[in-house]
Parts: C-alpha cells; sequence; structure tokens
C-alpha cells in the first residue's frame, strides 16, 4: 500500500518550498494525514506556520519581516497557498516582533495578489510597531484588521 | 565624542550589518528602547535605499556609514556612490493612488521616526542622507 495522497502532496509542496527558498531555509512537515496539511517555513529570521480554520488559511508568522529573507519568505508563503487554491487568508502577526518598509511592501503585495484571485487577506494581532507603521502609512485604512481570532474568522462568512 | 564608522559592500546582508553596528553605537550611547528602535529603523531604509536605487546592487561601490554621537544628539550618515536622485520626486506613498504600491516608503520612515533628515550630493557623486535623533 502506497503513501497516503495528503502525504505525497505535502511532501511535493515542501520540496517546491525548498527549491524557492534556497538552502539555507527548510519546510518542515507538522502532519499530512487525518487533519489538514501544516507546514512551516523556517528561515533564520522568521517562521511561517500553516494552519487551516474551515476555508480559512491562517498563516502565523514569528519573526521579523524585514528585507531579504523575511520578505521572500512572506511572498513565497502566500504563492504556495494561493497556488493550492486557497485565497481566504488571515496573516497573524502576533509573533512578528520587527517589520521594515520592505516588509509592509510584501504585506501590501501579498493584499493585492490574493485580491487579483478573488481573495480576501485579512491581518490578526498586530503588535504597536506594526499598528503605528500601519497608521503612519496610512495602510490601516486598506486592511481589515483584527485583534480576535474568532472575530477574524466570523468576518469571512 | 563617540563616533564609529564602518564601509559595507551593496549587498542586501549589508542592511543587516549596518543595523547591528547601529543598535550596538545607540546602546553604547545609553539610548532607550524607543531611540534605539527609531536608530534602527532608519539606518535599515537609508542603508537598504543606498544598497538598491543607490549603487544598483553594483559591489564595487561601497556603502558608507557613520555614526557620531555628540551631548544629546546621534547623528547617522549613509552614503552611496550611485548617479543620486532628487527625493522631491519620490512620490508621496500615503497619497490614496500609491497606497496599493509595493514600494517608496522608506524615506516616509525615515523622516518619521528621525528629528532631523538632510539629503546632500558631496563632492565625488553620490547621495548622502544625514539624520538626527534627540537622545
Amino acid at each position: 500500500m502506497g503513501e497516503p495522497t495528503g502525504r505525497r502532496t505535502a511532501g511535493k509542496n515542501a520540496e517546491k518550498a525548498l527549491i524557492l527558498l534556497g538552502r539555507n531555509s527548510k519546510v518542515v512537515l507538522k502532519s499530512a494525514f487525518r487533519t489538514k496539511i501544516l507546514e512551516e517555513i523556517i528561515m533564520s529570521d522568521i517562521t511561517i506556520t500553516e494552519r487551516q480554520a474551515g476555508d480559512v488559511t491562517i498563516l502565523d508568522l514569528d519573526g521579523k519581516v524585514t528585507i531579504g529573507e523575511g520578505s521572500v519568505a512572506l511572498r513565497t508563503a502566500i504563492r504556495r497557498v494561493l497556488g493550492e487554491g486557497k485565497n481566504r487568508i488571515l496573516l497573524n502577526l502576533g509573533g512578528v516582533g520587527y517589520i521594515d518598509s520592505s516588509g509592509i511592501g510584501e504585506l501590501v503585495s501579498s493584499f493585492t495578489a490574493v485580491n487579483k484571485e478573488g481573495g480576501t487577506l485579512k491581518l490578526l494581532n498586530l503588535t504597536q510597531k506594526i499598528q503605528d507603521l500601519l497608521a503612519i502609512t496610512k495602510l490601516l485604512t486598506v486592511f481589515d484588521v483584527y485583534e480576535d481570532e474568532a472575530a477574524a474568522l466570523a468576518s469571512y462568512n | 565624542m563617540n563616533t564609529h564608522e564602518l564601509k559595507l559592500p551593496s549587498r542586501i546582508e549589508s542592511v543587516d550589518l549596518a543595523a547591528e553596528a547601529a543598535d550596538e553605537f545607540a546602546k553604547r550611547c545609553g539610548c532607550g528602547e524607543e531611540c534605539v528602535y527609531a536608530l534602527d529603523l532608519a539606518i535599515r531604509e537609508s542603508v537598504a535605499n543606498a544598497v538598491k536605487h543607490g549603487n544598483k546592487f553594483d559591489e564595487t561601490k561601497d556603502v558608507e556609514i557613520s555614526f557620531a554621537e555628540s551631548g544629546d544628539v546621534i547623528e547617522i550618515r549613509v552614503r552611496d556612490f550611485g548617479t543620486g536622485f532628487s527625493v522631491e520626486d519620490v512620490p508621496d506613498p500615503t497619497d490614496p493612488a500609491n497606497l496599493l504600491k509595493s514600494n517608496g516608503r522608506g524615506i516616509l520612515f525615515m523622516n518619521s521616526f528621525m528629528d532631523e533628515v538632510k539629503w546632500e550630493n558631496p563632492p565625488g557623486g553620490g547621495l548622502q542622507v544625514k539624520m538626527r535623533k534627540k537622545l
């Protein structure tokens, strides 16, 4: 009997992500059977963990979203999720201790990329620093922002 | 007067190196957390600009950085050796027409977090930004 289909698919996704991210990164396959496929993109600056809540994909970001690795990791994660046909995305930024203009730009690019696919990208758990930067850039008027995950998930319905 | 100078190659990795140097310098000068954050963000944005838009990733061109503390002020200078550009020509990223652009916010952050930001065209070419922050 062969491997479960989910596991094979996740393995292929992991291989693809490794190719995209380069050899200094790794994708950890967390679970691929019975529950939804969960993956982590781990780079030196940031870890992105994917969870599924109904038809909403939650990406938990932990680390820095700055020029270079952090921004590339976010872009890669969004492309991968969109490539899997998931276009309802919630970015949990609670673990992001630092973001620069490149990271803010990547949030905007993610927002427009998801919109182009007919989906919705929302933000969860902004730190004070991120909130300040989004206020300075007037992007709080663009993003739908939540402090509570349950309320954020309910807003997709 | 407390000073520190460094030259870094025109690569993205130099942004982190410059930020580490700024953090160390700021802490040595007794900067508080808010001041350290402001200097860190300003140096990241200015060095990223110098690498990308100034030197255009040409590794034969350095990015020159200096930190100086005098009295209750820290001054950071970042210079590239590119062809220069007019800061006035950079579109306002907070204009509704530009809100969804993926770049162009670095100078806004520098202006927001530093007390003074001055752009100069130094002899020998390139662009130099001098930023001051009160301790």
